[in-house]
């Protein structure tokens, strides 16, 4: 009797075990299932003939092949017209004769090498395009799609690439397995696909390209020329610097929050992801500026399969002039990630970046990665409550509020009416900001353990009013548990007063804390920086990868405790309910020319975000209106005390933070968006318009519209006025 | 000679390392207060660039370093674009309107200068062909011309005229190599301006000296700082940039060519400091500052400004040529904002040659490498810190008070408005409110004011307790003195009749407070008495010494402050203190051993230990009565603090002539040789010091490379 009992429990639970692990397989796989398994049969491809073969078919599109050039096309299913192409050919480039060999290989190839030499000591950029005449491509078809392998003959690599037609989407795969180094070159970096869809000069297309500088950026076709002539491409590196010299500088550069980016041509628009291996990429812009040794505006992922340092040789073998005293090595090993890029083919009213944001968040919520969510209007604080500010002698706390006036704040903000209130902590902890890291107990100049406890109690006694501890547990002042680079120094900036710390260490660290937070069952986490930063430690002891870290990250955004993460890159969205610190505008490198809210776009509807605090814009009205564009919440970063207080201290930032200067005017316009974006809040964007220069008209997908008037009169459109520096919702 | 010019290097650098604090700026927006970065609200946003000229045929070429930009008064800029040998007028959108690529027939050849008068008259600096030439509103020739003729311009060999400019009034300004020259209408030189005088200095002098005539030659004459360039304002007045760090890189200069722009900059770099120091103990003038505009870099190089523009309401606006930042000031030279900066995004810059600003304050930055012209909008915080600043230099305080009150609404952190808000607390006879804002923006001038204010009212309202208690204090510090030097002197007496042979801490401690008034008594007693004083008391006032200076840092009133507690360095304190009066103890032992000398090391310590007796109750009576006392007053307070100094001297000199019984002449020829000895201490551990530094870079530069290459 009992030993039945057994098999059905145990039945049930293998049951329940594989009904559980199926979903989570497929977040982490993320469509790997799909991917062609060995017993795929390819079937190779001749290399004769004049015209493009076709290799296979859907109701949507037909996948072609051109057996001599090996540049692919798709048409449509019904018309046959080719749409996209792999590469420049005649047919969307022109005349191709002037082209020179080189660049000719270069915008036809499917695969193009970053290498070096094994044991080289020194910075060169040597590069290897598939289809340079000394290379050998076999190309091979399969039920859905081609297999092209690649030879790179003089650098002894091969590699292959496959591409498969699915329903809308093109997949493309460079399978890890398949790249062998044989020779004295390894491998940097790839650059997959990098003409796919680009558009020549030539054929004055109307147009742009769209990548995800800051909240997103775009580059028009028709104002390539009038950029200046030294103008710069564009790189992003996804997530965080690739390069450890830079990651902790104030200067850094600009990274890309998401892996993707989006082309469109006339009525043609490619919306292009990363949807495996995005951990250690980046992607390259570039339109046709005058400076441009290729006349075609172009963008592509480059894969990064090795990371290059920096070491200087001014000891043994440098010399004391400029560049020579600097050494330049790559890592031993090469990364076994395998890469899947899947292009969404859109076309006609999709095919613009609206278009391109949906259907990156339809990809996003369909693998569970975003959760949609009709989230209310909320009034999100920052309270800074202290630190330590460094003296010669002693380091006097500095309070700047307590645990006592967070709580009567907050009283007072849920009694005049807040329906949804978010109050982050910063700097809570013993010894305040900056030493949060340390431990999570919460400083006893602030109120201790019985001021946090009230808080808590509060917490769970109102459903409106959530309040987090935010934790940095990345960034440390001390060198000690800190990730090391390939060279075994400490990753740090040039003043060397900061490190990262290890990734399995701020693991830990967190595991740790949350335990002595457990009586207060009603306080949240944020973490701060996980969300705009990866790095990989290479120290014996603790050595991971950058892909090893964004598991890292992610299992401690699993914490139930922990609901908000500062900074919004993808691997965090599908854990955090909230994200902070998002920005609204780009970094206006020399090839961009318009901001716009590419990434709020993409989120909206799922995960409520902040931007700029609204004290510490010099404009809050002209910020308000940014909030509605952006789809932000309202956000202060507001104190008890003055921020004069703060002057001296490495966290002078604030510029006026007093609640009792800020509370009544955060109350104010809390109620305001709160009643008037009412049917628009937790519904996603689904198009942005900037009519003109100071009007934008935003559709949410329920219908209704807002339209923003940022200029300094009022404006009809369409009988509806939009008054001066303000804002409509329209009805659907 | 190069080795020992790289040790000298190498110990200034180690030495300006132990006393630099100064961080640079990282942020984007900031301002400076004595020497404190503090950062403020977005400033200027980057509006669009002009970086093409699209011609009416719709062909579109770039600028090719251009160097010049000029907005006139229709609001058409002009650039002078000097490789491409051409003058392009265009709109502020961009839009192009015209080219000008010739004179007479006559081809550009690279301009460097435009100029736009009232009437519409065009003047550009042909600087390749050596001329300036003029058409009128209508583009019409009008004349052209060449080097002006005088016997002061007989050594310039190519004339090449660059930045010009020409007042109201017809008077023509040209910059010319480095120098300003001033034309009048018809082309006659009538001078250069604004010519600083050069001054003495004195390796130059040294050289000169030594020098064979052959070497003389090959020395570079000493040039007045060389002016970089300069523009007008409506009243005539030229707003230059120049390289002088005297008087300060920029000057607005009046038709006569003085200086009339106040000579305030930032707090500079350590050395400054030190010679502040130095000559502040003569003047007793604590708060000399130095007379540079913008930052001084890490490398310690003063700002070189590349152009300098003026607004309608006098808001002086610099762009330094290699950081690329840019420095706002009001007319009274204040610094208000320091913005952009070096990069490749667009709003940055590479290599700023000219910048104007328009009427509604917008700032056009033309950049030689980039080729383009960057507009920056002034954003509205700004805006309203200029106007506030404007109202309350034309002596529309209520105006300006509002002002003030609506940029602290904005920037509680911005010391300006302090300053603002400190004068409004002072009208309103807050004076305790005053002093805080006032000790906020670092102004001890007003902060003085207010203090002599809140004291006089204190004194008026309670005159006889005030009174009561001084005389009380007066007296009780008299009664207390006397009795110690009572009981001090007894101990002495008696040290020296023999009477007692060993005294105890106390003993000695009372012995050592005779150095006060009996400094010649005291020493030979500390050399000819067989009785023992205990070490322990010069050891407990070296501690002591060390405490009162930090305490006085830590308490002096805030006008004497002559260090910020908050950035003070304990081991820098030490060096300055006790350092000098450690390594001379040390030296003056080993030095007078070789002359015959008869004192121990244990009596020379001993000796150096009393001498700081003085300092301790000198600097704890300066510390008391700096409270009382306001930034103007400072003179008795500089002779305490000063002379305390003296003091200390003169009982080191008296200890080596007294303990080693020297005469006058010996003692000084030993104190000398001892002071270069100390001299040579420092030198020797700073070098071994950086032998060390250096030594364990290198092995860790080697394992580090040597693991990189295996």
């Amino acid at each position: 009797m009992f030993k039945r009992h057994i098999r059905y429990v145990a039945i049930g639970l293998a049951v329940l075990l594989l009904v559980s692990v199926i979903p989570i397989q497929a977040i982490v796989s993320n469509g790997k299932s799909k991917a062609p398994t060995e017993s795929v049969s390819y079937t190779p491809i001749a290399e004769t003939g004049e015209d493009y073969v076709e290799i296979c078919r859907n109701s949507y599109y037909s996948l072609l092949l051109h057996p001599v050039t090996k540049i692919f096309c798709i048409a449509d299913a019904n018309t046959g017209e080719h749409l996209w192409f792999s590469g420049m050919t005649e047919e969307n480039y022109g005349n191709m004769e002037e082209v020179s060999n080189l660049w000719k290989s270069y915008m036809q190839s499917v695969l193009a090498v970053n290498y070096i030499a094994k044991d080289a000591t020194r910075a060169n950029n040597m590069k290897s395009y598939s289809a340079e005449g000394f290379n050998t491509i076999k190309m091979f078809s399969f039920e859905n799609g081609i297999r092209f392998e690649v030879d790179f003959k003089v650098i002894s690599v091969t590699m292959a690439v496959e591409i498969c037609l699915e329903g809308e989407r093109i997949i493309v795969r460079v399978p890890s397995k398949d790249i062998k180094e044989n020779g004295d070159f390894v491998i940097k970096s790839v650059d997959v696909l990098p003409f796919f869809s680009a558009v020549a000069k030539a054929k004055n297309p109307d147009g742009y390209i769209v990548y995800p500088d800051g909240n997103g950026a775009i580059s028009y076709f028709d104002k390539a020329d009038n950029k200046h002539a030294y103008t710069q491409a564009i790189s992003l590196d996804i997530y965080d610097t690739l390069s450890l010299e830079t990651t902790l500088e104030e200067d850094k550069p600009a990274t890309a929050m998401l892996p993707i980016y989006g082309i469109k041509n006339n009525n043609l628009g490619v919306m292009a992801a990363i949807t495996e291996g995005s951990e250690s990429a980046r992607i390259n812009v570039s339109t046709a500026v005058s400076n441009s040794e290729i006349p075609v505006h172009h963008a592509g992922f480059e894969m990064v399969y090795r990371n290059e340092y920096k070491i200087f040789l001014s000891s043994i073998t440098g010399t004391v002039s400029g560049d020579e005293t600097q050494g330049v090595k790559v890592d031993e090993q090469i990364l076994p990630l395998d890469r899947e890029v899947t292009f969404f083919l859109l076309r006609d009213d999709k095919a613009n970046y609206s278009g391109m944001a949906n259907a990156y968040r339809e990809y996003l919520i369909e693998n569970k990665i975003l959760t949609k969510n009709s989230s209310t209007m909320g009034l999100y604080l920052n309270m800074f409550m202290g630190m330590e500010k460094e003296n010669a002698l002693i380091n006097p706390f500095v309070t700047m509020t307590d645990f006592d006036y967070v709580e009567s704040i907050s009283k007072g903000l849920l009694r005049d009416g807040v329906q949804n209130l978010q109050v982050r902590l910063r700097g809570w902890g013993k010894g305040g900001y900056a030493a949060a890291a340390k431990s999570f107990k919460p400083a006893s100049q602030l109120g201790g353990k019985n001021g946090l406890k009230k808080l808590s109690n509060l917490a769970k006694s109102n459903s409106a009013f959530n309040v987090s501890l935010e934790v940095e547990l990345l960034e440390s002042v001390k060198n000690r548990y800190v990730a090391v680079k390939e060279s075994t120094m400490p990753i740090t900036n040039e003043l060397e007063d900061n490190y990262l710390l290890s990734p399995k260490i701020s693991k830990s660290k967190l595991d740790s804390g949350l335990k002595s937070l457990k009586k207060y069952d009603s306080i949240e986490i944020a973490l701060a920086s996980v969300g705009s930063r990866i790095y990989p430690d290479y120290s014996k002891s603790r050595k991971v990868t950058r892909t090893d870290t964004v598991a890292l990250w992610q299992k401690m955004g699993e914490n139930k405790k922990v609901t908000a993460v500062q900074g919004g890159n993808l691997y965090m969205l599908s854990t955090v309910k909230h994200i902070y610190d998002i920005p609204m505008s780009c970094s206006m490198q020399q090839m961009t020319d318009e901001a716009i809210p590419w990434y709020s776009m993409i989120v909206s509807g799922s995960i409520p975000f902040t931007t700029t605090a609204g004290n510490q814009s010099g404009d809050l009205e002209l910020l308000c209106l940014q909030w509605i564009e952006y789809g932000a919440m309202p956000y202060f970063e507001l104190t008890e005390q003055s921020p004069t207080m703060l002057t001296d201290t490495s966290y002078n930032k604030l510029f006026s933070s007093q609640f009792e200067k800020w509370g009544a005017k955060a109350l104010e316009i809390y109620k305001d968006m709160s009643s008037r974006l009412e049917n628009v809040t937790g519904n996603a964007m689904v198009k942005h318009n900037r009519i003109s220069a100071e009007l934008v008209e935003i559709t949410y997908e329920n219908g209704c519209r807002v339209l923003i008037n940022y200029g300094q009169t009022d404006t009809e459109i369409n009988g509806k006025t939009v008054p001066a520096k303000d804002y409509i919702v329209l009805a659907a | 000679m190069k080795k020992r010019i790289g040790l000298i290097a190498i110990s200034l650098l180690i030495f300006s390392l132990l006393l630099s604090t100064t961080v640079f700026a990282q942020e984007k927006n900031y301002t400076i207060n004595n020497g404190e970065i503090i950062a403020i609200p977005e400033v200027y946003d980057y509006s669009y660039s002009i970086n093409t000229v699209t011609h009416n045929s719709g062909e579109i070429s770039h600028f090719n370093q251009p160097t010049d930009l000029f907005l006139d008064g229709q609001g058409y800029l002009y650039v002078a674009d000097t490789k491409n040998n051409r003058v392009v007028k265009m709109t502020t959108d961009g839009t192009f309107v015209q080219e000008i690529t010739e004179f007479n027939g006559i081809s550009f050849n690279e301009p460097q200068g435009v100029f736009v008068s009232d009437t519409g008259d065009v003047y550009i600096s042909d600087t390749g062909n050596s001329r300036i030439v003029q058409f009128n509103a209508k583009g019409e020739t009008v004349s052209s011309y060449g080097m002006p003729e005088s016997p002061m311009l007989s050594d310039v060999q190519t004339y090449s005229p660059t930045k010009i400019g020409m007042s109201a009034t017809g008077a023509v300004y040209v910059l010319m190599g480095e120098n300003i020259m001033l034309l009048d209408s018809q082309n006659t030189f009538r001078g250069f301006i604004g010519q600083s005088d050069i001054g003495f200095d004195f390796t130059d002098w040294l050289l000169r000296i030594v020098a064979s005539d052959e070497q003389k030659k090959s020395i570079e004459k000493r040039n007045a700082d060389p002016y970089t360039n300069f523009c007008l304002d409506s009243r005539g007045m030229i707003y230059a940039v120049s390289r002088d760090t005297q008087e300060g890189q920029i000057k607005v200069l009046n038709t006569v060519g003085n200086n009339i722009y106040k000579k305030v900059g930032t707090l500079a770099n350590d050395w400054q400091v030190i010679k502040q120091l130095v000559s502040g103990f003569f003047s007793g003038n604590i708060q000399s500052k130095s007379f540079t505009y913008g930052e001084i870099t890490e490398e310690g190089m003063p700002a070189i400004f590349a152009d300098i523009c003026v607004d309608k309401n006098g808001i002086v606006t610099v762009i330094e040529a290699n950081t690329c930042k840019i420095y706002q000031y009001d007319a009274q030279g204040n610094l208000l904002a320091v913005f952009g900066g070096k990069g490749s995004n667009q709003g940055e810059f590479y290599l700023p040659s000219s910048m104007v600003v328009d009427n509604e304050g917008r700032l056009y930055v033309l950049d030689q490498s980039y080729g383009n012209i960057t507009v920056l909008e002034p954003s509205k915080f700004i805006t309203t810190v200029q106007e506030a600043t404007v109202a309350y230099n034309e002596g529309k305080y209520d105006e300006a008070d509002a002002l003030w009150k609506a940029v602290l609404d904005i920037d509680e952190t911005y010391p300006m408005t302090h300053f603002g808000a400190g004068l409004t607390a002072m009208k309103a006879g807050d004076w305790k409110s005053a002093m805080e804002h006032f000790k906020y923006s670092e102004d001890r001038a007003e902060y003085s004011k207010a203090f002599a204010e809140m004291r006089y009212e204190i004194i008026k309202q309670n005159f006889w307790l005030i009174a009561l208690i001084v005389v009380a204090f007066a007296v009780a510090l008299v009664v207390l003195l006397r009795v110690v030097m009572r009981s001090s002197k007894t101990v002495l007496v008696d040290f020296e009749l023999g009477r007692r042979h060993t005294l105890g801490f106390k003993d000695s401690l009372l012995f050592g407070m005779n150095i006060l008034n009996h400094p010649v008594r005291t020493l030979e007693a500390i050399k000819y008495n067989r009785g023992r004083i205990s070490v322990a008391v010069p050891a407990v006032l070296f501690v002591v010494a060390f405490a009162v200076r930090l305490f006085f840092i830590f308490t002096v009133h805030y006008p004497m402050q002559d260090i910020d507690p908050d950035e003070m360095n304990l081991f820098l304190e030490f060096i300055k203190l006790l350092l000098p009066v450690l390594t001379w103890i040390g030296a003056v032992f080993l030095i007078s051993a070789q002359f015959d000398g008869e004192s121990t090391l244990k009596q020379n310590f001993i000796a150096g230990g009393f001498t700081l007796i003085p300092y301790i109750l000198v600097t704890l009576l300066a510390d008391l009565l700096s409270q009382i006392m306001c930034w103007n007053e400072t003179g008795f307070y500089a002779v305490l603090v000063n002379g305390v100094t003296l003091w200390m001297v003169w009982l080191l000199y008296k200890a080596v002539r007294h303990l080693n019984d020297y005469t006058i002449g010996h003692t000084l020829a030993v104190c000398l040789v001892t002071l270069v000895a100390v001299v040579l201490i420092w030198f020797v551990c700073l070098f071994a010091y950086s032998l060390i530094v250096c030594l364990v870079q290198l092995v860790q530069d080697i394992i580090v490379e040597a693991q990189f290459i295996i």
